[in-house]
């Protein structure tokens, strides 16, 4: 059901759409999101990582809980993530 | 397990009769006890012989916690009588959800038997400086050895001073982010003069007899086994286990508008003003009604809800912040409104009707207490693009036990809380069948109008920028979620009234009309008035029960 602009087996790929969908969230960074640095040094608010949480799971189609960006804290450790669980290599996130 | 209704008889047989001037748990004594900041002791005594605590404590651990709209409902006889003494020991379950939710087997037995024991257990969470931030918390608890030491100030903590246990929010990690913070669960004997410094008791405009204390802390040893949970889970564990509290704190407040319109009926059934009672003074009339049809339909949503934490408890993390926006809003309105019709009587502060004056000042607390109504539609606002997408695309199938009138429910499984619902509804999905259903002709134009509120919502949702989603979100955005919330209480009001047993009050249409055009005048500026015939019916209702000592809310319960 969900199509998607990439391919979701490429965790570089995964990674580039999630510094793209980022930046929705970030209307005044001028520059692009370092996937390596954490996203609260964005200034990401708890309640934008709820946004963006909600975001990448409908987008994806997997579950994605606001707590897995707390736990994958930078756009990097975060496709790992999100490479994982399209992979099914990760049990259901709690 | 005793049934509530016998457990709802018994407690209100214990607490007497109210306007008994001779009770000393009656309003007389309460009024008397909140001039002295104080709630009232034979009040105390009565609830702590029915053990009322354990209401708050699971069944697998010993109490009578198996559902969540019943314990609210057990709550609502202590809040008609005086919502300072409910408050001050609903603030235990603030405290008791964090522990039913991360705690270990030995945590979660400790907190039962300290609750079945009538003892208590506060919840230290709020600091002033940084109000519902609770992220930006600095009280510290800093790693030594093999313990923990802690430092910082806590403030508005009800009871602290009384507590056995408490539950601590405290900062585990300096640098900022969410896992951040871990929860305590401590033994208040470990708090040792020398490095604790008890802050004076607040004093609070209303919720008086609630005993708020403070702390400040100076390098506190403690043993490493207090954490509850994994460390740098404290804010995730509250955001789960405070869906409970936030739904069910304002749900037991409902118990403050009956209180109101018992004696703003009281008082104008005998006032005479130009030949005739004041009740019957359409102005007056009009208002009384209108009183009455808010509160069922707090009521309908707080029910619906708080069923839905047992049957869809992914839904969680939306419903607890709609009932805490909408049902707060409504009760201080409609408490605000009845004050103009009691006129100067509501200004005294001794005389039979002097606890309508003490109803005024407590209910402001629902509204910003525990979490404020405008942080909850921060809350709210980043799921609705999700919500509002699914409602249009797949709608969740709706269980039928969230409305039946005496629905079987499994016992509540708090671990299955989430953070967010991934846009899972089912009560505002079932504003997708509603006009399939067999409706009362009268019903149907205000439900129509409702799913065309509802639809015109999912297309401003559809055009929703993420940007415009955060906490710095414009007044206009935010009110998108409000009208998520009023979304949601028509459904419930739809849902109880078709699931009512025939016969009953609750299934003639009168109400539920009510109920409609008092949410359709939320999303205009002007409300609309009730037709004459649904303000007759609501009257009607509303005289039977005060002359027959029957609660005003959903279930009409004998009231002592
Ligand atoms: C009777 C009583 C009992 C209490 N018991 C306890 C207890 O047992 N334990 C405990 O820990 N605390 C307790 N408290 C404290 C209570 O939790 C605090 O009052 C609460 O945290 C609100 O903080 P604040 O009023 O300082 O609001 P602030 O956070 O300073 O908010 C001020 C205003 O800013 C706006 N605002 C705040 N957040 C947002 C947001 N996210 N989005 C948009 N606007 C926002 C709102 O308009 C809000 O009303 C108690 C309070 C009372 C009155």
């Amino acid at each position: 059901m969900t199509t998607y602009g990439f391919d979701r087996a490429a965790p570089s790929e995964i990674q580039s759409w999630l510094v793209e969908r980022l930046a929705e969230y970030l209307p005044d960074l001028g520059e692009a999101v370092d996937p390596h640095r954490q996203l609260g040094e964005y200034g990401l608010d708890s309640i934008t990582v709820v946004a963006f949480a909600a975001d990448v799971e409908e987008q994806l189609g997997i579950p994605v809980d606001p707590t897995a960006i707390w736990d994958y804290p930078t756009v990097s450790e975060l496709a790992g993530y999100v490479a994982d669980e399209l992979a099914g290599r990760r049990p259901q996130a709690a | 397990m005793i049934d509530i209704t016998t457990r709802a008889q018994h407690l209100e047989k214990l607490l007497g009769a109210p306007w008994d001037a001779a009770n000393p748990a009656g309003f007389a004594a309460v009024v008397a006890a909140d001039e002295r900041e104080e709630t009232a002791p034979a009040a105390e005594a009565v609830l702590d012989e029915f053990g009322l605590l354990a209401e708050f404590v699971p069944r697998a651990l010993g109490g009578r916690l198996d559902r969540i709209d019943h314990m609210i409902e057990l709550m609502r006889s202590v809040y008609r009588r005086d919502p300072a003494l409910g408050l001050a020991r609903a603030g235990q379950l603030l405290a008791s959800v964090n522990v039913w939710t991360a705690g270990s087997p030995e945590q979660r037995a400790a907190a039962a038997e300290l609750l079945l024991g009538n003892r208590r257990i506060a919840c230290a969470f709020h600091e002033l400086a940084h109000g519902n931030d609770i992220a930006g918390n600095e009280f510290a608890a800093r790693r030594a050895g093999s313990g923990l030491v802690l430092h910082g100030r806590k403030e508005s903590i009800a009871n602290l001073d009384l507590a056995d246990a408490l539950v601590i929010l405290a900062r585990t990690d300096p640098a900022d982010g969410p896992r951040a913070h871990s929860q305590l669960f401590l033994p208040a004997g470990l708090l040792a003069p020398g490095q604790v410094r008890r802050l004076p008791r607040f004093r609070s405009v209303g919720m008086r007899g609630v005993r708020l204390g403070g702390m400040e802390v100076n390098g506190l040893p403690v043993p490493d086994g207090l954490l509850l949970g994994a460390p740098g889970t404290g804010v995730e564990t509250a955001s789960r286990a405070f869906q409970v509290t936030r739904l069910a704190l304002p749900a037991m407040s409902t118990a403050l508008l009956d209180t109101a319109l018992r004696v703003a009926l009281h008082h104008t059934r005998r006032r005479r003003l130009y030949g005739r009672e004041a009740a019957d003074l359409p102005m007056v009339r009009t208002t009384l009604a209108e009183a009455f049809a808010d509160l069922l339909v707090c009521e309908a949503l707080s029910r619906t809800a708080a069923r839905a934490l047992h049957l869809c408890p992914e839904s969680g993390s939306v419903h607890a912040p709609a009932v805490k926006y909408l049902v707060a809003g409504v009760l201080t309105d409609a408490v605000q409104r009845l004050a103009t019709v009691m006129g100067s009587e509501f200004y005294r502060r001794d005389g039979e009707h002097a606890v309508f004056q003490k109803i005024v000042r407590d209910v402001r607390p629902v509204g910003f207490g525990h979490i404020a109504r405008a942080a909850c539609l921060s809350a709210l606002l980043p799921q609705l693009p999700g919500l509002l997408g699914r409602a249009r695309r797949a709608p969740d199938p709706v269980p039928a036990a969230l409305f039946t009138a005496e629905a079987e429910l499994p016992e509540p499984d708090l671990s299955r809380l989430r953070l967010v619902a991934g846009g899972r509804d089912p009560l505002v999905s079932s504003l997708g069948t509603v006009l399939d259903e067999d409706l009362p002709a009268a019903v149907r134009p205000l439900a129509e109008e409702h799913v065309r509120g509802f639809a015109a919502l999912c297309e401003a949702g559809a055009v929703l920028r993420p940007r415009q989603l955060s906490i710095t979100a414009e007044v206009p955005v935010r009110e998108l979620a409000a009208r998520y919330t009023v979304a949601l209480a028509a459904a419930a009001c739809l849902g109880v009234q078709r699931a009512a047993t025939a016969g009953e009050f609750l299934a003639r249409p009168e109400w539920l009309q009510a109920a409609l055009v008092r949410l359709g005048g939320m999303e205009r500026a002007v409300p609309a008035g009730l037709p004459p015939a649904v303000e007759d019916a609501l009257i009607e209702e509303l005289l039977h029960r005060d002359d027959h000592n029957l609660s005003f809310g959903l279930t009409g319960r004998p009231y002592a």
